[in-house]
C-alpha cells in the first residue's frame, strides 16, 4: 500500500481555499507482495513462489541472490508492517522570530547557527509528548516511499517536546548539532536536508510524522561562501586579443579557468571590464573565486580613458574574440567546454557603465557582434557605475542586471551634485520593460570605489569607525556575484535568499556580523508571475494606484513623483520633498515612488476589494515591496535608527492580520549610512531595501484571514505599530506568485 | 541594522572623518610643468584614435612625455581634464599621478606643410570631459580658454633639443610603437611597471598568444 501523504496547509486551506488536502505518494510497501493493501498469509505464499522461481524481486537483502537472509529480511518487513496512515508534509525549518509571525519558513541556513523546527498550530497540531527531531540528506518522495527509515545526518536524532500551545511561538524546537552536518557543497552552494518530526519515535518516516521536504529539500545548509571552492586553477597572465576595433594598446586578456577543464562541459563563463585608471589584473579574487567554483573566468583590458562609448566597444569586442578563438586561447582548452548562452559580464565604475551601454548597443543593433549574441548575456554586473550617457544608451533594459556600490565612495559617489555619479541610475533602468529578468541591488555600508578591486586608491569618505576595509567588501561581493551567477547559469533559486532577505535574517559566513549591506531584489516585470498593485509609473494620481487601486492615506506630506533629488544638495529642504532620492537622472529617467512622514499613528492603504486579480492572494507567494528612509529629514534624524512599521492586510469580513517589518531579522529600513558632505548633516543617499513577506505568514497561529477576498493591505505607522516617528520612501508594492 | 548606538553615532558624527578624500580636480585650464622627452613616429598601418570625436587614423605623430600636476591625473571616474596638443587631443598611455609624468601618443603629420610643430603648439589640460566627445569645435574653444590663460608653447630650443635625442621610429603598425612607450613608462613612470609589462605584451614583446 502506497505511504498516505497529507499537505498540511492553513486553516482556510483546510476549508478548501488553498491547497489539495490529500496527495498519495508513490511506490509501494514491499512486503505486501501480492498488492492487496494489507499484509497475510498471502503475501508468504507469494515470497515463496517468487523465491522458488528465482524471482528477483524476492531478493529482500538485495545482493543478488536468493538464500535464508531474504526470507529473514522480508519475515522482518512483514513484522513492522505497512504504514497506514498519514505523513503530513508540512514546512518547519525556520528561524526564530521575536513577534508574529513567530517563524520565518526559510530554505538557506548557515552552519554557524542554529535553526528552528516551528509547528504552526493552524497548520497541524503538533505532536504530544517527546518526538524525535530528524535532519537527514535530502530524498525525494520515491525515495522516501521506498526507504522510510531515518537517519540524522547529525549522527543523532534530537528530542524534544512542543509546547501545545495556540501559538507557533508555543511550538519551536531550536535544533542543535549544526556544525556536524556537512555543508561543503563542493562547487555548489548549499547542501539539501530534509527535516522530519518523527511522532511515534521508531525511526521510521510514517503515519503520525511531519515531513519538510518532501518533495524539494527542507532546507539547504550553505558553506561558507566567502571561500573558495574545490577546483584547482590554471592561470594564462596575459595574452593579445586581436580583433577588429580593439585598439593595439587595450587588447589584453587575462584568463583563469578550472585545471580539470578538459573533463567538464557547460561551463559558465564571467567577463570583467575595469574603471578608469584601473587594470585587468586587478580581479584575481574574482578569477580565483569563480575558477575554483568550476567557472571561466576573463577580464580584459579595457579602453576608458577616452569614454564609455569607447569602453562598451572595448567589452564588445573583447567578449568577440574570447567566442571566436577559443580554438587557440590557452591552447584551445576551452573549445567545447564553455556554456555561451551563459556569459555574464561583470563591469567597475566606467566599466560598469560600459557593460550596461554594451548591453544597449546589443539590443539596438548598433553593434553585432560575429561570436556571440545578446541572448548569450545572461547577467550585467555593474559595479558603481557612471552614468555620462544617461537614459537612452547606458540602458541595461531587460537584461539580468545587478548593481553593487560603497556607501562611502569617494569617487562615483552616489551624491546630488554630479549626475556622472549616481550609480543607482543605471540600476532604476534595468527591468522596467516586460521580461523575464529580476534586478538585484547590494549597497555595501562602509565601502569605497576601489575596495572593489585589488590596487586602486583609498577614496573612502564616511565615518571613519564605518569603514568596513577592502577585503571585507570583497567578501560581501563575492557571495552576492556567487549566488547570482549560480541562479542564471544553474536555476538556484535558494541560493537567492542571500540577496532576496534582510542581511539581518541571513547573516553570511565570512561577513563581520558589523558589516551592514542593504539589498533591494525586483522580481522579473513577468505579468504572468506577478501583479504590481502600485508602482506609480502608470498614474500619477495620489489616490488611485496604477493597478486602479483607490489609494487612501493620512500620512503626512504625501508626494508622489520621480524619485529624483532636485538640487545639489542632500540637505533637508521642503521644498525638495525626494532629497536623497539619487535614482531618476537629469530628467531623462521616469522611475517614480512616493515619500510621506508621520510622528503620529498614521496609515496608507490600498482598497483591492472588486479587483479580482489583486484580493484573491491564494494565486501568491509573497507581497514584496521596497521602502527607505528618507535621509536627513528632521523624522529619520530624530530617531536615527532602524525603522519599523506594520504591513496590515484586510479581508472582505473584517478579519485582519498585521506582521510588523522589523520582525523578520529584527531589522527594519536601515537608517542612512551617516556620511557627511553634499550639504549640512549627516545622510547620504536614500538606501531602498526590499522586503518579502511570505504570504502564509498572514495566517499563522490560525489567524482568520479569507485569503480569496483580501479588501484592503494597509501600511500603519507610528507609536502603535512601529518607530515613533519617520520619513519613508516607498515603491513598487507587488504580489508574486 | 542599527549601525550604532545613539551615543556612540553622535560622538561617530562628531568625529566625521574623510579618511583619504580625493584630490579635487585643478582648475583648468592648466600648462603641463615640462615637456621632457619627444619621439615622432610613422606607421605603415594607421589605426582609429577613439581620442576625439572625429575618430581619425592615426599614422604618425609623436610620443611625449610631460611633467604634470599629479591631480590633474589622478585616476577618476567621472570626467577628467582633457590633455590637449595644439589642434588635437592626446592620448595618454599611463596613469601618472604618483610619478607626475604622463606618457602620451599625439596624433600629427610631422612631415610637410601639415606637420606639427611642437614648438608652435601649446600643451594643456582642459575643462573636464571624456575625449570621445571632443571635436575640433571644443578643441578650438579649449584652446581660445588656454590662450586667455596665458598658456603658451615650449621654446623651441627645447623641443629641438628633445627631438634630437631620438631618431623617428618607423613601425608598421601602432603595436610596434608600444614597447618604446613602455620604456618610457620605466623611465618617467616606474611605479607603473604593470601597465609597462601590458604594452610590451601588446606590443608583441613578451609572451603573448
Amino acid at each position: 500500500m502506497p505511504m498516505q501523504f497529507r499537505r498540511a496547509a492553513s486553516l482556510a486551506a483546510a476549508a478548501g481555499l488553498v491547497f489539495a488536502a490529500t496527495a498519495n505518494a508513490q511506490g509501494t510497501c514491499r512486503a505486501d507482495l501480492d498488492g492487496d493493501g494489507e499484509l497475510t498469509v498471502f503475501d508468504f505464499l507469494e515470497f515463496q513462489n517468487l523465491f522458488a522461481a528465482g524471482d528477483l524481486r524476492a531478493d529482500f537483502d538485495g545482493n543478488g541472490r536468493l538464500d535464508i537472509f531474504d526470507f529473514l529480511q522480508f519475515q522482518n518487513e512483514f513484522a513492522m508492517g505497512c504504514p497506514t496512515g498519514e505523513i503530513i508534509s508540512a514546512e518547519l525549518a525556520s528561524e526564530d522570530l521575536s513577534q508574529f509571525p513567530h517563524a520565518d519558513y526559510v530554505k538557506a541556513f548557515q552552519a554557524d547557527r542554529s535553526f528552528w523546527v516551528s509547528v504552526d498550530p493552524g497548520v497541524v497540531t503538533p505532536p504530544a509528548g517527546v518526538v524525535d527531531v530528524y535532519i537527514v540528506e535530502d530524498k525525494t518522495a520515491s525515495e522516501w516511499d521506498s526507504d522510510p527509515s531515518l537517519t540524522d545526518a547529525r549522527g543523532f536524532p534530537q528530542p524534544g517536546t512542543f509546547g501545545g500551545g495556540a501559538s507557533t511561538a508555543d511550538n519551536q524546537l531550536e535544533q542543535g548539532g549544526i556544525s556536524f552536518l556537512n555543508a561543503d557543497a563542493g562547487e555548489n552552494l548549499g547542501v539539501p536536508y530534509d527535516v522530519v518530526i518523527d511522532a511515534n519515535r521508531n525511526g521510521m518516516l510514517d503515519e503520525g510524522d511531519i515531513i519538510d521536504g518532501l518533495d524539494d529539500a527542507g532546507l539547504w545548509l550553505f558553506k561558507d561562501l566567502t571561500t573558495l571552492g574545490p577546483a584547482a586553477r590554471t592561470r594564462v597572465e596575459t595574452y593579445t586579443a586581436s580583433f577588429p576595433g580593439i585598439p593595439g594598446s587595450r587588447n589584453q586578456q587575462r584568463l583563469t579557468y578550472p585545471s580539470d577543464i578538459a573533463s567538464r562541459t557547460n561551463v559558465p563563463v564571467v567577463i570583467i571590464a575595469h574603471g578608469n585608471g584601473q587594470d585587468y589584473r586587478w580581479y584575481d579574487y574574482m578569477h580565483d573565486h569563480f575558477a575554483s567554483h568550476g567557472w571561466v573566468v576573463m577580464s580584459h583590458q579595457n579602453d576608458t580613458v577616452p569614454g564609455i562609448e569607447t569602453a562598451s566597444e572595448t567589452i564588445l569586442r573583447h567578449t568577440d574574440y574570447f567566442w571566436g578563438n577559443l580554438g587557440t586561447i590557452a591552447g584551445g582548452v576551452l573549445n567545447g567546454r564553455l556554456d555561451q548562452s551563459n556569459t555574464s559580464w561583470i563591469g567597475h565604475s566606467r566599466g560598469g557603465e560600459g557593460v550596461a551601454r554594451a548591453y544597449d548597443k546589443l539590443l539596438d543593433g548598433i553593434y553585432n557582434p560575429v561570436n556571440y549574441d545578446i541572448s548569450d548575456i545572461n547577467l550585467v554586473s555593474s559595479i558603481a557605475p557612471t552614468d555620462f550617457l544617461l537614459t537612452t544608451r547606458s540602458n541595461p533594459h531587460g537584461s539580468n542586471h545587478h548593481h553593487i556600490a560603497g556607501s562611502g565612495d569617494g569617487d562615483v559617489n552616489g551624491g546630488p551634485f554630479n549626475p556622472i555619479v549616481q550609480y543607482f541610475a543605471i540600476y532604476e533602468r534595468a527591468n522596467t520593460e516586460e521580461g523575464d529578468n529580476q534586478r538585484t541591488n547590494t549597497y555595501v555600508l562602509g565601502a569605497d570605489h576601489n575596495d572593489f578591486n585589488c590596487c586602486g586608491f583609498n577614496d573612502y569618505q564616511g565615518p571613519a569607525a564605518l569603514q568596513i576595509g577592502r577585503a571585507e567588501a570583497q567578501q560581501v561581493a563575492k557571495i552576492v556575484w556567487l549566488v547570482l551567477i549560480q541562479n542564471a547559469a544553474r536555476g538556484d533559486e535558494v541560493s537567492m535568499e542571500f540577496v532576496q532577505r534582510e542581511k539581518e535574517s541571513l547573516r553570511p559566513l565570512g561577513v563581520r556580523s558589523s558589516t551592514n549591506v542593504v539589498s533591494e531584489y525586483k522580481a522579473p516585470f513577468d505579468l504572468s508571475q506577478k501583479t504590481i498593485i502600485d508602482d506609480f509609473q502608470t498614474q500619477s494620481s495620489a489616490t488611485i494606484a496604477s493597478s486602479g487601486a483607490t489609494v487612501s492615506f493620512n500620512v503626512t506630506n504625501f508626494t508622489e513623483g520621480r524619485l529624483d533629488d532636485n538640487n545639489t544638495s542632500f540637505t533637508w529642504l521642503a521644498s525638495d520633498p525626494m532629497n536623497g532620492m539619487t535614482r531618476g537622472n537629469n530628467g531623462g529617467d521616469q522611475t517614480r515612488g512616493i515619500v510621506f512622514d508621520y510622528s503620529i499613528d498614521r496609515f496608507l492603504q490600498y482598497d483591492l476589494l472588486g479587483l479580482p486579480l489583486y484580493s484573491d492572494w491564494t494565486q501568491y507567494s509573497t507581497l514584496s515591496f521596497r521602502a527607505c528612509q528618507g535621509t536627513r529629514h528632521p523624522d529619520t534624524v530624530a530617531i536615527s535608527a532602524n525603522q519599523t512599521f506594520t504591513v496590515t492586510v484586510i479581508d472582505g469580513d473584517g478579519n485582519s492580520s498585521s506582521i510588523n517589518i522589523g520582525a523578520y531579522g529584527n531589522a527594519g529600513l536601515n537608517e542612512p549610512f551617516p556620511r557627511t558632505g553634499a550639504g549640512s548633516g549627516a545622510g547620504w543617499a536614500n538606501e531602498f531595501e526590499t522586503f518579502r513577506i511570505n504570504i502564509q505568514d498572514f495566517l499563522r497561529d490560525g489567524t482568520t484571514l479569507d485569503l480569496t477576498n483580501i479588501d484592503r493591505v494597509r501600511f500603519e505607522f507610528g507609536p502603535s505599530f512601529g518607530s515613533n516617528r519617520g520619513r519613508i520612501g516607498f515603491d513598487d508594492l507587488e504580489l508574486l506568485r | 541594522m542599527k549601525f550604532l548606538n545613539t551615543t556612540l553615532a553622535a560622538s561617530v558624527l562628531a568625529a566625521a572623518v574623510v579618511v583619504a578624500a580625493p584630490p579635487q580636480t585643478p582648475a583648468t585650464p592648466a600648462a603641463v610643468q615640462d615637456i621632457v622627452f619627444a619621439q615622432p613616429f610613422t606607421l605603415d598601418q594607421g589605426e582609429v584614435s577613439s581620442w576625439r570625436a572625429e575618430r581619425p587614423v592615426v599614422d604618425s605623430g609623436y610620443i611625449i612625455v610631460l611633467k604634470v600636476n599629479p591631480d590633474l591625473v589622478y585616476p577618476r571616474q567621472s570626467a577628467e581634464p582633457v590633455l590637449y596638443v595644439g589642434d588635437t587631443t592626446a592620448q595618454r598611455l599611463n596613469v601618472g599621478y604618483r610619478s607626475g609624468h604622463v606618457v602620451a601618443i599625439v596624433g600629427a603629420e610631422i612631415t610637410g606643410d601639415q606637420a606639427m610643430d611642437l614648438s608652435k603648439v601649446k600643451i594643456w589640460f582642459g575643462t573636464p570631459e571624456l575625449p570621445e566627445r571632443v571635436d575640433a569645435n571644443r578643441i578650438a574653444q579649449e584652446s581660445a580658454l588656454a590662450d586667455a590663460a596665458g598658456i603658451k608653447p615650449f621654446s623651441a630650443d627645447k623641443i629641438s633639443g628633445l627631438l634630437a635625442q631620438n631618431e623617428t621610429l618607423s613601425e608598421q603598425t601602432m603595436a610596434g610603437i608600444l614597447d618604446d612607450v613602455a620604456a618610457q613608462i620605466r623611465r618617467f613612470s616606474p611605479q607603473e611597471e604593470e601597465v609597462a609589462v601590458a604594452l610590451e605584451a601588446s606590443s608583441g614583446q613578451t609572451a603573448g598568444n
